[in-house]
C-alpha cells in the first residue's frame, strides 16, 4: 500500500512526535484520518470515543447511522483502532454533557434564542473536561479532527486560524476553547481540502472512508428540532408558550402555538399567508410575541456580544475586525467596543438576521481574536 | 512490552488443553444428540460423559446438571423456572443488592410484573445479614438467591446456614456460583443448596457454557420453548464441544489443588505492596471470607477509569468497579450498596489474579499503580 503518511508528516507538529497523545474519535472519516496520521507520524495515539448523550435521553430514531454516539460509530473507532494498532476506549461524558450543552440548549430556546451547542460543547466539554480524563492517563495533548489551523504568533503565542479549506472551517465553533488548552492542541486537517482527506482515508484504507457527513446538532437524531423540544417541554413539565403573531406595524394578525423552536430569520412555520414572503425578525419571551416582518425588516447594524473568550486580547478598547455571528455568514467589517466583559459590535453595513444566542467571532483576516454569545440586537 | 492480565474475575483464558477437546469434538463428533443414527449416538455418549464428569466435580448427579448458554441464563433459569413453575404458588423473591445483573435485574423485572421482591442491603464488607434474611423470609416466598462469592469485592456468604434458613422455611434455595468455582470449593451437597448457577469461562473453559444445578425433586420449569433437550428443561441443541470442553476444564481443576494457594500468595503479596506503598487506600470486601484472588481496592481522590486506561497503557489489565466497552460510567452497585464513601469509590479497581500471573507480576503491578496513582492525584489542568 502507498504510504501516503509520509507525504502528510508535515501536518503534525514535530514537538508533538513520540508523545503520548489523545485523539477524539466520532467515527467519522475526519476523526479516523486525525488519529492515522498521528499515529503514522510518530505519535503514541490514544483513541478516545466521547458517549456524549443517548437515545433514552433525547428521543429519535436510533435506526439512523452515519451520526456520532451510535453503536456503530463506536464500532468504526474500534475498528480504525485495532487495523492501526493503537488503543482506544470509550468514556462516558453524559452527565456533563447533559448539564452543559443540552439542558443549556433547551433553556436558551425557551428564552427565545437560538443556541450554538457545538460551541458550547467544545467549551465546556471536548476541551476541559476530555483534557481532565487524557491528562490523567499521561497525554500531553488533545487532537480532534476539527478544520482550523494553530499557529504560532511573533510572540510565541498560539494563534487560532481559519482552515485551509473555506468551505470546511469550524473556527466558528472553536472561539470559546480556553488559550491555555489551545497551545496543547493539534488540528492535522486544518491545512487540507476535505477532498483530499477523503482520499488519505482511502489510501489507509479506513473502513469509514466513505461515511456521510454529520449534519446539524447531534442529539437532535432526527434533525427535528419541534419534536426534540416538544418531548423535552413535556419531560421537564414546561408547556409551549403560545402568544401574538405581530407585524411591522405592531398589529397582532394571529396567534401561534410556541416560539421554542424558532429561529430569527425563518421563512416558515408560522402558518401566515399576508401575500408575501414573512419572516421572524424578533422574539420576546417576556409576552411570548414574534414579531414578523419583510426580508428587508431582518437587516441590523448593532448587537451586545457577552461571555466574551480572548484568543488574542483586545489591542486596544476601540478596534475594527471582521464578525461572523452564524456558521455560514461570511465575517463582515466592524467597529468593536469592549466594555466590562461585553462587546458592542456596530456593523459598517447592516447583517440580515442577527440571532441572540448565537455566537459571534472576530476576526483579523484569518486569526480568531475571540468571540462570545449574542446577547441583544441593536438598538438600529 | 509484556501484557499482564489481572482480569480473571471477569474471564479466563481458555486452557490448551481445553481448547484441544473442542477443536475434536468441533471436527469429529459434530453428529446431533437427538439423532438415532450412530453419528448421533457418539455425541449423546459424550454429552452423558462429560456431564458424569460435571456432576461428580459438583458432588451431584448427573441429570441435576443442565447445561444452559451463560451463567446470566443459568440465573434467569433459576430464578424464572421457579417463580413460573406450576407448582409454584408463591410469589415472592428474596435476594440480595450486592447480586450479579444476572439476578438484579431479573429481580427488576420480576418487580415490575407483579411478584413481590425483597432486596436484602448488605453490610460495609457486603455481607448479608442472616437475621435479617432469615426475617424475609415469608410463607409466600417462592425462591432466595444469594451468591456465593462476590465478582467485585470476593466476598463469600455462609450458604450453607442461609440455604438451611430457607429450606425451614420451605423456600427454594438459588446461589450463583459462577464467580466461586475455581477459587474455592464448590460441592452441592455441602453448600446444601437446591440450585446453583457456574460458567465455564470463569475457570479456563469456553466462553458460552453455563451450567444449572437442579437438585433432585426442585421443581423447574423452562424458560426457553422448543424441543426436549436437558429433559426439557433447557432446549435447544446441545453445545457438544463447550460442554465436553467444560468436563475438561473441571477436571483440570481438580487435577492442580495447589493452584490456588499459588494465586492467592501473588494476590496477598500484592496487598501488601499497595499498603506499603500508598496513602490513603480502603480494600473492599470481607477481610477474613473472600475469594483469594480478588483485591478490589480504591485511591482517595483519583479517578479509577483513568488509572485504568493508565495501567492499560502499561500493558497492565484490570477493571474499575463495573466495566463497559460503550463507556457508560455507572458508579459500581455493589460498592454504592456496601456503602463505600464516594471519594474511594470513584477510584476503585478490581485487580484478579489467576494462572497467567507469576510472582514477580505483585511486584511489578504495585509499582506501576504506585506511580500512576502518585501522577494522578498530582494532576493539574493546564489552567491551573
Amino acid at each position: 500500500m502507498t504510504d501516503l503518511g509520509a507525504p502528510h508528516r508535515n501536518l503534525i507538529d514535530p514537538r508533538w512526535i513520540g508523545h503520548r497523545i489523545a485523539v477524539a474519535m466520532s467515527g467519522g472519516v475526519d476523526s479516523s484520518v486525525t488519529a492515522v496520521l498521528l499515529s503514522k507520524a510518530g505519535c503514541e495515539v490514544v483513541g478516545i470515543t466521547m458517549k456524549l448523550w443517548d437515545y433514552s435521553a433525547v428521543g429519535g430514531d436510533n435506526a439512523r447511522d452515519g451520526r456520532c454516539c451510535t453503536v456503530e460509530s463506536f464500532a468504526a473507532c474500534r475498528a480504525v483502532a485495532d487495523q492501526y494498532g493503537f488503543p482506544h476506549y470509550a468514556i462516558d461524558f453524559t452527565a456533563q454533557f447533559n448539564h452543559d450543552v443540552i439542558d443549556h440548549f433547551v433553556s436558551e430556546y425557551r428564552r427565545g434564542r437560538t443556541p450554538n451547542p457545538c460551541a458550547v460543547c467544545n467549551t465546556k466539554i471536548k476541551w476541559p473536561a476530555l483534557w481532565e480524563k487524557a491528562v490523567g492517563f499521561g497525554c500531553e495533548a488533545i487532537a480532534t479532527g476539527h478544520y482550523a489551523k494553530l499557529s504560532a504568533g511573533d510572540d510565541g503565542s498560539v494563534e487560532l486560524r481559519r482552515a485551509a479549506d473555506p468551505s470546511r472551517d469550524q473556527t466558528y465553533f472553536l472561539w470559546g476553547v480556553p488559550r491555555d488548552y489551545l497551545t496543547r492542541t493539534l488540528f492535522p486537517l486544518g491545512g487540507l481540502l476535505k477532498s483530499t482527506v477523503r482520499e488519505i482515508a482511502g489510501a489507509f484504507a479506513l473502513p469509514n472512508a466513505e461515511t456521510p457527513e454529520s449534519r446539524d446538532i447531534c442529539f437532535v437524531s432526527d434533525g427535528d428540532l419541534g419534536r426534540f423540544m416538544r418531548e423535552r417541554g413535556l419531560r421537564d413539565g414546561v408547556a409551549p408558550a403560545p402568544g401574538p403573531v405581530v407585524n411591522v406595524a405592531g398589529e397582532t394578525i394571529a396567534r401561534h402555538g410556541g416560539y421554542e423552536s424558532l429561529t430569527i430569520g425563518q421563512r416558515n412555520g408560522l402558518g401566515i399567508a399576508v401575500g408575501r414572503p414573512q419572516y421572524v425578525t424578533s422574539i420576546d419571551p417576556v409576552t411570548g410575541a414574534v414579531s414578523i416582518g419583510d426580508n428587508a425588516d431582518l437587516y441590523r447594524r448593532q448587537c451586545a456580544v457577552r461571555a466574551v473568550n480572548w484568543l488574542a486580547g483586545p489591542s486596544s478598547p476601540v478596534f475594527r475586525a471582521l464578525v461572523q455571528i452564524r456558521y455560514r455568514h461570511p465575517a463582515a467589517p466592524a467597529e468593536l467596543a469592549v466594555t466590562d466583559g461585553a462587546v458592542s459590535v456596530i456593523f459598517d453595513d447592516a447583517q440580515r438576521a442577527i440571532t441572540p444566542g448565537q455566537s459571534a467571532v472576530f476576526y483579523d483576516g484569518d486569526r480568531v481574536l475571540g468571540g462570545g454569545t449574542i446577547d441583544a440586537v441593536g438598538p438600529d | 512490552m509484556r501484557t499482564i492480565y489481572c482480569d480473571h474475575n471477569s474471564t479466563t483464558r481458555t486452557d490448551p488443553r481445553v481448547a484441544d477437546v473442542m477443536r475434536e469434538m468441533a471436527v469429529e463428533t459434530f453428529g446431533n444428540p437427538s439423532s438415532g443414527h450412530r453419528l448421533g449416538q457418539k455425541s449423546r455418549a459424550l454429552l452423558d460423559r462429560a456431564r458424569a464428569e460435571i456432576a461428580s466435580c459438583l458432588g451431584a448427579k448427573p441429570s441435576e446438571i443442565v447445561f444452559t448458554g451463560s451463567g446470566s441464563e443459568s440465573d434467569n433459569l433459576a430464578l424464572f423456572g421457579s417463580l413460573v413453575s406450576p407448582e409454584a404458588r408463591c410469589r415472592r423473591l428474596v435476594t440480595a443488592s450486592t447480586e450479579h445483573h444476572a439476578i438484579t435485574h431479573s429481580a427488576d423485572w420480576a418487580a415490575r410484573h407483579g411478584y413481590d421482591v425483597s432486596i436484602l442491603s448488605v453490610d460495609r464488607f457486603g455481607r448479608v445479614d442472616p437475621d435479617e434474611f432469615s426475617r424475609s423470609l415469608k410463607p409466600t416466598t417462592q425462591i432466595a438467591s444469594v451468591m456465593l462469592a462476590n465478582n467485585e469485592v470476593g466476598t463469600i456468604h455462609p450458604i450453607r446456614m442461609l440455604a438451611d434458613l430457607a429450606h425451614e422455611r420451605g423456600v427454594i434455595f438459588h446461589t450463583d456460583a459462577v464467580q466461586a468455582m475455581g477459587k474455592i470449593p464448590v460441592n452441592v451437597d455441602d453448600l446444601g443448596v437446591d440450585l446453583l448457577s457456574l460458567a465455564a469461562h470463569k475457570f479456563y473453559g469456553p466462553k458460552g457454557v453455563g451450567i444449572l444445578y437442579v437438585r433432585s425433586g426442585t421443581r423447574l420449569a423452562p424458560i426457553i420453548h422448543g424441543g426436549g433437550q436437558e429433559t426439557g428443561r433447557r432446549p435447544g441443541t446441545e453445545n457438544i464441544p463447550g460442554v465436553a470442553g467444560t468436563a475438561a476444564a473441571m477436571k483440570i481443576l481438580t487435577e492442580d489443588p495447589d493452584e490456588m494457594s499459588r494465586v492467592a500468595s501473588i494476590a496477598s503479596d500484592f496487598r501488601q505492596r499497595l499498603t506499603a506503598n500508598i496513602d490513603d487506600i480502603e480494600f473492599f470486601g470481607d477481610p477474613e471470607c473472600r475469594l483469594p484472588n480478588t483485591v478490589s481496592v480504591g485511591f482517595g481522590g483519583v479517578d479509577g477509569e483513568s488509572l485504568t486506561i493508565a495501567l492499560d497503557l502499561h500493558g497492565i489489565c484490570v477493571s474499575t468497579g463495573s466495566a463497559c466497552m460503550t463507556g457508560a460510567a455507572q458508579p459500581s452497585h455493589v460498592l454504592t450498596t456496601m456503602g463505600v464513601d464516594p471519594r474511594y469509590l470513584r477510584g476503585a479497581i478490581r485487580f484478579s489474579f489467576g494462572r497467567e500471573n507469576v510472582p514477580g507480576d505483585a511486584a511489578l503491578i504495585a509499582e506501576a499503580v504506585a506511580g500512576e496513582v502518585a501522577r494522578l492525584r498530582a494532576m493539574v489542568s493546564p489552567r491551573a
